[in-house]
């Protein structure tokens, strides 16, 4: 199945594109670096963009299968919306599934 | 170390500088606000009369070089929502009175003559009034540029606007910031119509020639400021969405869970969220040579705030903040960051609420006064409020009173005042502060929008909302920036010890949740005598029968609940 990611303001995917050829980023906070596991099950597409992932993945990957997967820096700091939804971690995504994954502030 | 308590009369124009009772001795900011408002100012005055009182101070910590911990607190009872209040900005004034040993300043009384005006100069070894007829109906950026001129670049200057001095209950009270821009904003509840009802138009800090006020067990309390820089280091919201992005990076996630306020809370999703959102905003500052990042007070390692500028590359506005961008853009279905900037600027000129004022013109555009999306009627009307007309005069009282005089009903208010920028059928958590609030509808009071819970239930709301009222209120007390607890979270003891090793007393974590609790306490206890009752403890009728399409939920967190929230542990 397929879901449509984005990632928030200074969220960064740390793994290599499926086609576009590695591309590491690392927006995560200065002296933090956590190893990434690789996750072979979860393959980004081609034509997806630093902020907008297009990802195919096993059907009913939890959500936090999916934000290892992709290696964010800092995962317990994160917020994962789902179609509008904050749902626990630990429901599964269906195909098709719009996924935002940020790391939760409070305005000023 | 000692500090005093500096009261100015404001009729007999008298000063009088006097040790701070013991009682007050763990109280600052938001904490001191409540309890002196309850000892001294009766509930049922006239915000605007001469029984209420001004006050305004750092908190516990201002002055210390505990990150983030210079912010200002203003309180007195609120032209707009009739109860008690508290509004507090970042800025250099906090620290400033600390180190000048000012725990806090009262203004007492109003001149006998309407249309008096003065400043207070403030300096190490002095205190003044000093009569400015010529700062009168002048804009803060250029009355600020004046009082620079005479008193020094590094002077302090906290001050209103017209709005202000017009008595509008939209009015705020600002202070500069490092580069003595004054644009940080006490913005909330009407407090700069106090402040004009006083007929005080400026206070100008000069603090040259003191020092930080010492701390009881320095080493102590170095240790923990380390301690609390270094999770702000590691924390990634402090470390690089703030500073990055600022406050604009929270448009893209309330837009997705139908969080976002859009054309006057109809709906909690906009199609121009991209254009008003943090990455937006960022690459908009980087083309144009601006600041993506930016500090608005000595100490603080986040540095969420930023500078705009407009097309001709001359600064526009800064900062430009969520809460603007929030009620200003999306509320009045704009989408144009040029045209908000512009807002905010001539709303800190004017010296009013960027909040309750995007309310106000989200309102007139409900009523058809203007269309929704029109910036340029937007820009106009704000315009309106600097020259003083009656439709002026509305909008700067806040949206509540034009929705009443334009016919509205959907007025997205709590205790007459405006929502921030997080619709609360969208964001349960926050429609429970909203409700609860002694202060009214405040994001500040206890924002639940970064807690990992579903945004959309009922379930679990009243709790988060009332952690996190417990919360704000410790910060609000300290005069620490509420984006220190992002990096903090739990970790209340380590604030204790700050205060412990600053003041030389015990105080453990549930030490500091007790006098949070307590504050609030007072604070319904004062709006209590102001005649508030339960029933002001509740939203708009129509967020519990309308779905916010986005989320397609109503506002439906039980009555009981609320009117338990302070029960619960």
């Amino acid at each position: 199945m397929k879901v449509k990611v984005r990632l928030g303001p200074g969220v960064a995917a740390r793994l290599s594109y499926a086609d576009a050829g590695p591309s590491w980023v690392d927006a995560g906070p200065r002296g933090a670096s956590p190893a990434v596991e690789r996750q072979e099950h979860i393959r980004v597409q081609a034509g997806s963009t630093k902020g907008e992932l297009m990802v195919e993945l096993p059907d009913n990957t939890p959500i936090r299968d999916l934000v290892k997967g992709l290696g964010i820096s800092s995962p317990e700091y994160l917020l994962v919306i789902v179609n509008g939804h904050v749902p626990p971690a630990d429901t599964p995504l269906s195909d098709g599934d719009q996924v935002m994954i940020v790391y939760p502030l409070s305005g000023g | 170390m000692d500090t005093d308590i500096l009261r100015v009369d404001m009729q007999s124009l008298r000063l009088k500088r006097e040790m701070t009772n013991e009682a007050y001795r763990m109280l600052g900011g938001r904490s001191f606000i409540a309890r002196a408002l309850l000892n001294e100012v009766r509930a049922d005055s006239h915000p605007l009369g001469r029984h209420n009182k001004l006050i305004i101070l750092p908190g516990i910590l201002g002055g210390t070089p505990a990150p983030c911990a210079g912010r200002l607190s203003a309180g007195g009872k609120s032209p707009l929502t009739g109860g008690i209040k508290e509004s507090n900005a970042g800025g250099v004034a906090g620290h400033k009175l600390a180190r000048l040993g000012i725990k806090a300043l009262i203004f007492e009384g109003k001149p006998r003559q309407q249309g008096e005006l003065y400043l207070l100069l403030l300096t190490r070894d002095s205190q003044e009034l000093i009569p400015c007829p010529e700062l009168k109906g002048l804009g803060v950026y250029e009355a600020a540029e004046r009082l620079h001129e005479r008193y020094g670049k590094k002077a302090g200057i906290i001050l209103i606007g017209p709005a202000g001095e017009m008595q509008l209950t939209a009015a705020g009270i600002t202070n500069t910031d490092m580069d003595g821009e004054p644009s940080r904003y006490c913005g909330r509840g009407g407090l700069g119509a106090v402040m004009g009802s006083k007929g005080l138009k400026a206070i100008v800090i000069d603090d040259s020639g003191t020092r930080a006020p010492g701390s009881h067990d320095k080493k102590r309390f170095n240790e923990i400021v380390m301690e609390i820089v270094r999770l702000i280091r590691e924390t990634p919201q402090t470390a690089v969405v703030y500073r990055n992005y600022g406050t604009a990076a929270l448009v893209s996630t309330t837009n997705a869970i139908g969080g976002l306020p859009t054309r006057n809370f109809s709906t909690g999703s906009f199609e121009g969220a991209e254009r008003i959102s943090g990455e937006a905003l960022r690459n908009l500052i980087l083309e144009r040579g601006g600041l993506a990042t930016h500090s608005c007070m000595p100490g603080c390692p986040i540095g969420c705030s930023n500078l705009l500028p407009g097309k001709d590359g001359k600064k526009l506005v800064s900062p430009l903040e969520y809460e603007t961008i929030g009620l200003l853009g999306s509320n009045c279905g704009i989408d144009d960051l040029d045209a908000i900037g512009e807002m905010n600027w001539l709303c800190n000129d004017l010296g009013v609420d960027t909040i309750d004022v995007g309310g106000a013109i989200g309102v007139a555009m409900e009523a058809g006064l203007i269309q929704f999306g029109d910036s340029r009627g937007a820009i106009n009307l704000i315009k309106e409020i600097g020259r003083g007309t009656v439709l002026g005069r509305v909008i700067g009282h806040g949206g509540a009173l034009t929705a009443r005089v334009l016919g509205v009903m959907r007025v997205p208010a709590v205790k007459s005042q405006i929502m921030a920028a997080y619709e609360p059928r969208g964001i349960k958590g926050l429609g429970v502060t909203y409700a609860t609030s002694a202060m009214g509808a405040d994001h500040t009071a206890g924002n639940t929008v970064r807690v990992d819970i579903d945004h959309h239930k009922a379930e679990g709301q009243v709790r988060a909302s009332r952690n996190a009222q417990l919360t704000a209120t410790i910060y609000d007390s300290l005069g620490m920036c509420l984006f220190v607890g992002t990096a903090v979270k739990g970790r209340i003891d380590l604030l204790a010890d700050l205060v412990s090793s600053h003041l030389g007393v015990p105080c453990s974590a549930d030490d500091l949740l007790a006098l949070s609790r307590e504050t609030i306490m007072v604070e319904r206890e004062f709006n209590r005598r102001a005649g508030f009752t339960k029933a002001h403890d509740r939203l708009p009728e129509h967020f519990s029968e309308e779905v916010n399409p986005a989320s397609g939920t109503v506002f439906d967190v039980p009555e009981e609940e609320l009117d338990r929230i302070w029960d619960g542990e």
